[in-house]
């Protein structure tokens, strides 16, 4: 039963996800340029989730995918919130060394500190803070100086909300795995419900700014 | 983990997840709610700022009307009674002199009272030779009085105001000062300061009238605070004023360069 609502759950982020890439190409033009890093994201994840589907199927260890998605989701999430002026006072030097590091980190941690045939639980923690700080500063942002961006915020909302609920899920990762394999499957449907609602928020923003657009054309 | 069971661990995490899924969904809704009533605040705002100007060009428009009738309609109509005079005198054999020497008095009192509503309207000054010079007509005006002493300070590094349209706010906003201060303060001195810096243009106003309580207009402004805030809006200058009753009242007026 749980088994079958994980996979059902699963099932509606693989729409969403495909319904927020096909929304937001026929709409690229409406939509702010921040959505374009938005959408390279996306297609990013729907990579990864197909990857992750078909060695699923062939009963392989998918999560090596999981170490490459953690660098593009960083790499592109820092683009994004920079394309917000996030990191305005920060010139474009420091930006990229901070991105650098992490990075650095991220890809030494898969190298030389946690297997990749396990979860990257460091990187992924490191990550999942460094975004959720994104989003906390993105809304700080908004309080100091006031900006159109209404369909930013359901992106904001959603990087909040999921890296949020998900943090424990990867922290303990491996230690689901290896002390509890039984409770691996209550916690991965967590983090697919999870994802679920962070897929139809990106929906609703991808919607939302889209339609804006069109009032002002 | 040792004392803890599995289970424990188990439970402790979902916990965890649990609170961290709700503390992120209430500082979503908690910052969607505040954005919103800030959203309204400011709608609010803005719709008491477009009423008040609207007020304030009805007050105008009233002002430059009553002056219109009761100065040039008026004279205008006397103009018209000598000119029925003159129709008289020519069909008679009486002496036209006195009547075209007072025909012309009125009319050149009426060309003044035009040049007067004119120059409240639009200061030629301002046109003609900028802020500082309009600004010391203005001051020399009201001093002339005797009732008003203005010390007016403008170093010549302040003088580069070249945009007009600044130029004009800025006259109007130490104009509306002025005229507060005399109306509603019963000044007697009156200071104003510039100072030009690289970066910015400070305006230092002081006068030692009867003073308000800053913190009330603060919350309750009038036409004339509405009046100069709109225009330092338009002109992306900012204010600070303080006062007291008693005390007069002191303000800073910044305008950014760049």
């Amino acid at each position: 039963m749980l088994q079958e609502i994980g996979l059902l759950c699963r099932n509606l982020v693989f729409i969403c996800l495909f319904a927020s890439i096909l929304l937001l190409f026929f709409n690229r033009k409406r939509l702010p340029d921040t959505f374009r890093y938005l959408g390279y994201y996306l297609c990013w994840n729907l990579a990864i989730e197909i990857t992750a589907r078909i060695l699923s199927d062939y009963e392989t260890n998918n999560l090596p995918l999981l170490h490459l998605y953690t660098i593009g989701e960083f790499l592109l999430f820092a683009l994004l919130y920079r394309k917000v002026h996030l990191f305005k006072k920060w010139p474009d030097k420091k930006f990229w060394i901070f991105v650098c590091i992490v990075l650095l980190f991220v890809i030494l941690n898969s190298i030389f500190i946690q297997n990749i045939y396990t979860f990257n639980s460091y990187a992924k923690t490191v990550v999942q803070l460094i975004l959720m700080g994104f989003a906390f500063g993105y809304f700080y942002q908004l309080h100091e100086k006031e900006q159109d961006t209404e369909a930013l915020n359901w992106v904001n909302a959603a990087v909040l909300i999921y890296y949020s609920g998900s943090l424990f899920i990867f922290m303990f990762g491996n230690y689901f795995l290896d002390k509890v394999p039984e409770t691996h499957l209550i916690f991965w449907i967590i983090n697919v419900f999870l994802n679920l609602i962070f897929q139809v928020l990106i929906l609703t923003a991808i919607w939302k700014g889209s339609r804006k657009r069109k009032f002002f054309s | 983990m040792e004392g803890i069971t599995e289970k424990e661990v188990f439970f402790l995490i979902g916990v965890g997840i649990f609170i961290m899924s709700v503390m992120a969904m209430a500082f979503v809704a908690f910052h969607s709610r505040s954005q919103q009533k800030l959203l309204s605040q400011k709608l609010e705002a803005q719709e008491q700022l477009l009423h008040q100007t609207i007020l304030a060009q009805e007050e105008e428009r009233s002002r430059i009307a009553k002056d219109l009738h009761d100065d040039i309609g008026s004279k205008l109509n006397v103009i018209f009674l000598y000119v029925q005079r003159l129709k008289k005198i020519a069909t008679s054999a009486d002496d036209p002199g006195t009547a075209i020497n007072e025909l012309t008095q009125i009319i050149n009192t009426t060309i003044g009272s035009t040049r007067r509503i004119s120059h409240e309207l639009l200061p030629p000054t301002l046109e003609e030779f900028g802020l500082a010079e309009a600004l010391k007509e203005l001051c020399e005006g009201f001093s002339g009085t005797g009732y008003l002493n203005i010390d007016l300070n403008i170093p010549d590094k302040a003088l580069c105001i070249q945009d007009k349209m600044t130029a004009l706010n800025i006259f109007r906003i130490l104009q509306e000062l002025i005229n507060n201060a005399i109306r509603h303060g019963k000044a007697r001195n009156i200071a104003i300061f510039f100072s030009d810096t690289s970066d910015e243009i400070c305006i230092r106003y002081e006068d030692d009238g009867k003073g308000f309580d800053s913190n009330m207009v603060m919350k309750n402004k009038g036409l004339g605070m509405n009046n100069v805030e709109s225009r330092l809006k338009m002109i992306g200058g900012n204010w600070t004023y303080e006062s007291s009753p008693g005390n007069g009242m002191k303000a800073k007026i910044v305008l950014h360069k760049f």
